[in-house]
């Protein structure tokens, strides 16, 4: 899949690009946290000199950083009777911990909440701009789920988890230090189970992330089902499948409940095991430190402040196993990410282009036929033009490749399986930069799209400032605006997910409107007045016809009444062009279109 | 909550039971090193070593056995939970009347059927757990240190209070900010959303670069909420390290004064510091917990709410008796359907409405008679339909078939004579063949093909990259709607019902095909009592009974002459639509 036209070809260049910015934050963040590992580290020192030369009288070594200081501040006997001193000096330490764990923490949170907002912004301004041919190959679900959690998981790791890694092998280090300062045997014990525990949780984590990968699938499935039974509510109620879908959905959820069960009980198993692993370490260091402070190798104060270490160093090492384990699972989530990041956007760049002053014809289609898959075609030998100011028609049953004609002319599709040229205003509609290209155009489409927000703000969502007196004549024309008087709120009413709920004539007025409202130069409406009565359609219509002055049209529909009036009306079968010519002349021949005439009259 | 953990009293005792064994082993650790310092180390000796071990190696046996149960019962526990809320609040949507999904977003129901449960189940378990945990553990280190010494008791006691009160007042704000956090994260995942399900909307409009202003917007306040709460996290971890630090320090001052009086010994020392250390991360997470249950309420009441939604159409216990239910339906009990249906003196009122929609409306519709409703966009054609159905039942008044009231037999009984074809189609993801047979499993691949051939709808699926067996998509997302339409109606046709209800079912094909459909189903229809809605009043002209909506009300009733003859609202919505293409031609409109 590799090649050189890859945005990011590896794992490093997407981390190298998604850090900037934030990769300052991160190194200041881990140098901190050295600092606030080291204050961490005094503590078991003041104690162990204060049990050891305050408390037990044991004498002061000569030379030594620590026996400097004690002197500094007295000597032993002087800070036995005035024990405060200690209690302060941990207060102080404490102190210089605390802001540096601060200062660590808003640090690394600024980073990583940085390194998330480009990611996010990178990735939508790329899947925005990809092409609807990638959308059909896709799945919504996956790509939304690697817009949004496999986002977290990359974030996580390199916020948390990167951050905590440095954190931990510098613990290991300084405190290994601390400890073979100690004694050298019994850091080397303490030492000695390190490989050990991080091997195993490596290796218990590696297990249950596969384990986890496919109960998050299952998880998928079970919320498809609850999803498919909502949005299909009244095909489930209509064949009466209530007993059928709930004995789906009982066995799917318990086929994941299962996966979680015995995930659970392996979990147990190797969370207690690691337990166990652990608390024997322990118990080696705190039984060795016994007998070599009874022998006398060590002393009491160095015994407790050993086992401090000890202490403070298992659950990091715990974690590090965990965090190692994580890596390959972050690792399939950038590769997630970056899939999508490398598939082919569309140039939408604001180039400003000119176009020809050719208007005869607008719009030319020679030999161009089309194929989705490669295999059958959805268009075939296609030979039509438009002229300025021209309305067209173009009529055909289900399937005849309607849609298709009306995408590949807004360069929706196109590319591989395109044959033949389309030209508009003479020149071939892949030398306009994309962008622009598509200005030129409104559509309607055959299923028409709410985005959230208001009603005004659907109407007026292609057009920048637009004001509110353009939106409401755009309503009125569309005939939608008795519906919106009706709404309590009038053109404030919310749509969409969270808003009231369209019927599918409101939606496709809402549409039509939004397409008047927007200046362009050919209007293309997709089968746009199929859940709208007569009526109303005609009154559109009218209003839209009426709204062209000079623009062109093209209209796909399935009435005769909505296609008769064009200038031009073009005939499809199968992919082909049967027929074209004005409403009278299709009648007076024999043809789909006079069969379709006789059965509509 | 508590009726929600019945089943599993017995496992939550012995979660409990087990957890509480494990935290007191775990406080008495510490006890070790102080017998190795003061016992070992002060007097020089090793000579109670051996026991020394075996003890030790005795409850590290204890508390690990002890974690093992109680992680491997809590994790059953929670599973299980999420499993029976699911399942329960499954079935429970399955019942309730199409009024409930109308009023509420399917993100919102489909959110308390999937993350309100496995929040609750999670409480019930890990978060009860922890308390148990943290709880014993402190209370085996309080005890503890209470025996030892209680004046140094005292003094941890207050500094233990003060980090109550400290983590509850930063986990309060917290728990503000991340609501802020939460909603923005969903604000975020609708703006995908929105891109991602429309892209061919966003494309057409070219607002590309407006959706990513958008976005950027979003993700930037985002940014400034996420900051926000890192910073009162990070001050709140800052401040809980500070009290720990102060009572080692009270210990090292207060302690360390006992041991050189001779009161205390080394270890005993070393012990308290053990446990100043130890005891801040089980406050922290006590107080976290407790807050965190509070969140937790606001799941609870949504599945709550959820559950106690009753459904607007629901049996009698008498009907409930002899034809069960939809999940036991005693189908040797049902009546088979003649078709004669009839509207006696109804009124209705839709449930968010407030203007009656039918007033005293009377009709008698005949076995075999096809009723056709027509009328402008949004006058309500569906009216008569969704009582039919019983998708909504009359405010007074009675809707009969076959002469007994629709509610003396069951939802079910009457869904299952019922064919129903809608305007925009739905269909499962999977293959054309199994979108046929969920109108009967048992169908084969013979009688698939002849519901196909019946709509026209056999060549769109044999073209199709697999045939039958070629996948639909999400939602049949890989069709046009005009395909999705015939795959719905050849459903509906396989399902052979009694009564045939076609709402705009042919909206998006095109004249062709519909007209031979149309004949075909004329056949297949035979003695069946449809009702039709339609646009295109070309198909409806030779129903038995056409009836005119206007504004929500029925403005008149009868066959295309007699409607004909009125000149009233149908004759003006036919004569237009019949003039339509003429005038059009000469207009050019």
């Amino acid at each position: 899949m590799k090649n050189k036209t890859e945005r990011f070809p590896g794992r490093a260049s997407f981390l190298r690009y998604e850090l900037k910015g934030s990769t300052g934050f991160f190194i200041a963040s881990m140098l901190l946290s050295a600092f606030v590992t080291l204050a961490d580290l005094i503590n078991p020192r003041i104690i162990s000199c204060v049990i050891d030369y305050v408390l037990s009288e044991l004498p002061l070594p000569e030379s030594g950083i620590e026996s400097e200081l004690i002197r500094l501040f007295g000597g032993p006997a002087y800070i036995r009777e005035r024990l405060y001193i200690t209690a302060l000096l941990v207060i102080f330490a404490a102190l210089i911990g605390a802001a540096a764990r601060y200062a660590q923490s808003i640090t690394n949170t600024a980073g990583a909440e940085r390194l998330v907002k480009r990611m996010r912004n990178t990735l939508f301004s790329h899947v925005d701009r990809l092409s609807v041919k990638w959308y059909g190959e896709n799945s919504t679900g996956d790509i939304l789920q690697r817009c949004t959690s496999d986002v977290e998981t990359v974030k996580q790791f390199v916020s948390s988890k990167l951050t905590s890694f440095i954190r931990i092998i510098m613990l290991i280090a300084l405190s290994m230090f601390f400890m073979s300062g100690i004694d050298l045997t019994l850091a080397f014990i303490a030492a000695a189970f390190i490989p050990v525990i991080v091997g195993y949780s490596m290796y218990f984590h590696t297990r249950i992330g596969n384990i986890f990968m496919k109960a998050d699938v299952q998880e998928g499935v079970v919320s498809s089902i609850v999803q498919e039974n909502l949005t299909g509510i009244r095909v489930v109620r209509a064949f009466g499948k209530e007993a059928y879908e709930c004995d789906r959905f009982i066995s799917e959820n318990s086929d994941y409940t299962n996966m979680w069960i015995r995930m659970m009980r392996l979990m147990s198993f190797f969370w207690s095991a690691g337990d166990l692993i652990s608390g024997l370490q322990v118990m080696i260091v705190v039984i060795m430190g016994a007998v070599y402070c009874v022998n006398g190798v060590i002393t009491p104060g160095n015994y407790v402040a050993f086992i401090s270490y000890n202490a403070m160093l298992i659950w990091p090492v715990r974690e590090l196993g965990r965090t190692i384990a994580d890596l390959s699972r972050a690792g399939v989530s950038m590769d997630r990410i970056r899939a999508i990041l490398n598939a082919r956007k569309e140039d939408l760049s604001d180039e400003p282009a000119s176009f020809g002053d050719v208007q005869e014809p607008l719009i030319e289609f020679s030999d161009v036929s089309y194929t989705y898959n490669g295999s059958t075609y959805a268009l075939r030998n296609i030979d039509l033009h438009i002229n300025k100011g021209e309305k067209i028609g173009i009529i055909g049953g289900t399937g005849s490749g309607k849609s298709t004609l009306a995408d590949l002319m807004t360069r929706m599709c196109g590319g591989q399986g395109l044959t033949g040229n389309i030209t508009y205003r003479g020149k071939d509609i892949t030398e306009y930069p994309l962008a622009a290209y598509r200005r030129q155009f409104s559509s309607v489409l055959q299923e028409p799209f709410l985005f959230s927000g208001t009603i005004s703000d659907n109407i007026g969502i292609a057009a920048e400032d637009i004001s509110p007196e353009r939106i409401r004549s755009a309503a009125e024309k569309a005939a939608l605006l008795p519906a919106i008087e009706k709404f309590t709120d009038g053109f404030d009413t919310f749509v969409g997910e969270r808003g009231v709920t369209l019927s599918g004539g409101q939606k496709q007025r809402c549409a039509i409107a939004a397409a008047l409202a927007r200046d362009c130069e050919v209007l293309i409406l997709d089968d746009a007045f199929s859940a709208l009565d007569a009526q109303t359609e005609a009154q559109v219509r009218k209003n839209i016809f009426a709204e062209l002055d000079g623009r062109t049209a093209v209209i796909i529909s399935h009435r005769i009444s909505t296609i008769a009036g064009c200038d031009r009306i073009y005939v499809l079968d199968g992919g082909r062009i049967c027929a074209h010519g004005t409403h009278q002349s299709l009648i007076s021949q024999e043809g789909i279109y006079r069969d379709i005439y006789e059965l509509q009259k | 909550m508590v009726t929600i953990s019945r089943p599993y009293t017995k496992s939550m005792i012995i979660m409990i039971v087990t957890g509480f064994i494990c935290s007191a082993c775990d406080s008495v650790f510490p006890l070790f090193n102080r017998y190795a310092l003061d016992h070992f180390a002060a007097e020089h000796t090793l000579d109670t070593l051996g026991i020394f071990i075996a003890l030790y190696i005795a409850v590290l046996a204890v508390q690990v056995a002890g974690n093992y149960i109680s992680a491997a019962i809590c994790g059953r526990i929670e599973v299980s939970v999420n499993r029976d809320l699911r399942d329960s609040s499954f079935r429970h949507i399955q019942k309730l009347s199409l009024s409930y999904f109308n009023s509420n977003s399917i993100g919102a129901i489909h959110s308390r059927v999937m993350s309100d449960t496995s929040k609750i189940g999670e409480t019930v378990s890990w978060k009860l757990m922890d308390i148990v945990w943290c709880g014993s553990y402190l209370i085996s280190i309080l005890i503890s240190m209470a025996i030892i010494s209680p004046e140094l008791f005292a003094a941890i006691l207050v500094l233990i209070l003060c980090a109550a009160l400290f983590t509850a007042f930063f986990q309060r704000r917290l728990i503000k900010v991340n609501r802020l956090i939460r909603q923005q994260n969903s604000v975020i995942t609708g703006d995908f959303n929105q891109t991602v399900t429309g892209i061919k909307a966003v494309k057409s409009m070219s607002v590309e670069a407006r959706m990513e202003k958008e976005l950027f917007s979003d993700t930037e306040k985002m940014r400034r909420h996420s900051v926000r709460a890192g910073h009162i996290s990070a001050f709140f971890s800052a401040a809980v390290g500070m009290v720990s630090a102060l009572a080692l320090s009270v210990i090292l001052y207060r302690g360390g004064a006992l041991t050189i009086e001779g009161v205390m010994l080394i270890g005993t020392l070393s012990v308290f510091m053990s446990y100043a250390l130890g005891m801040i991360e089980p406050i922290q997470h006590i107080v976290m917990t407790l807050s965190e249950f509070a969140a937790i309420q606001a799941s609870l009441e949504r599945y709550n709410e959820l559950m106690s939604t009753s459904s607007d159409v629901s049996d009698t216990e008498a009907v409930f008796e002899k034809y069960g239910d939809e999940f036991e339906p005693k189908t040797e009990n049902w009546e088979a359907v003649n078709g004669d249906i009839e509207f006696d003196h109804v009124s209705f009122t839709y449930p968010d409405g407030d203007i009656p929609v039918l007033t005293d409306f009377s009709l008698k519709v005949p076995k075999g008679s096809m009723v056709a409703l027509v009328g402008e966009t949004g006058a309500g054609k569906s009216t008569l339909v969704n009582l039919v159905c019983r998708f909504y039942e009359p405010t007074s008044g009675r809707v009969l078939i076959d002469g007994r009231d629709i509610r003396e037999r069951s939802v079910k009984w009457l869904h299952s004579h019922l064919g129903y074809v809608l305007q925009t189609p739905h269909l499962f993801s999977g293959t054309v063949r199994d979108n046929l047979r969920y109108a009967k499993p048992d169908a084969t691949d013979e009688e698939i093909r002849g519901a196909l051939a019946a709509v026209s709808a056999l060549d769109i699926a044999e073209q199709l990259e697999n045939g039958l067996d070629s996948r639909v998509g999400e939602g049949g997302c890989t069709l046009s709607t005009g395909q999705k339409q015939l795959i719905s109606f050849a459903r509906a046709v396989l399902a052979d019902p009694d009564i045939l209800i076609l709402d705009e079912a042919t909206s998006s094909v095109d004249t062709i095909t519909e007209k031979k459909i149309q004949s075909a189903i004329k056949k297949l229809t035979g003695g069946r009592t449809s009702f039709v809605i339609a646009h295109r009043l070309s198909t409806i002209a030779d129903a038995d009974i056409i009836i005119a909506v206007k504004d929500g009300m029925i403005a008149e009733q009868g066959t295309h002459a007699e409607l004909l003859n009125k000149k009233g609202v149908y004759y003006e919505l036919y004569t237009r639509q019949h003039e339509d293409i003429d005038r059009v031609v000469t207009d050019r409109i």
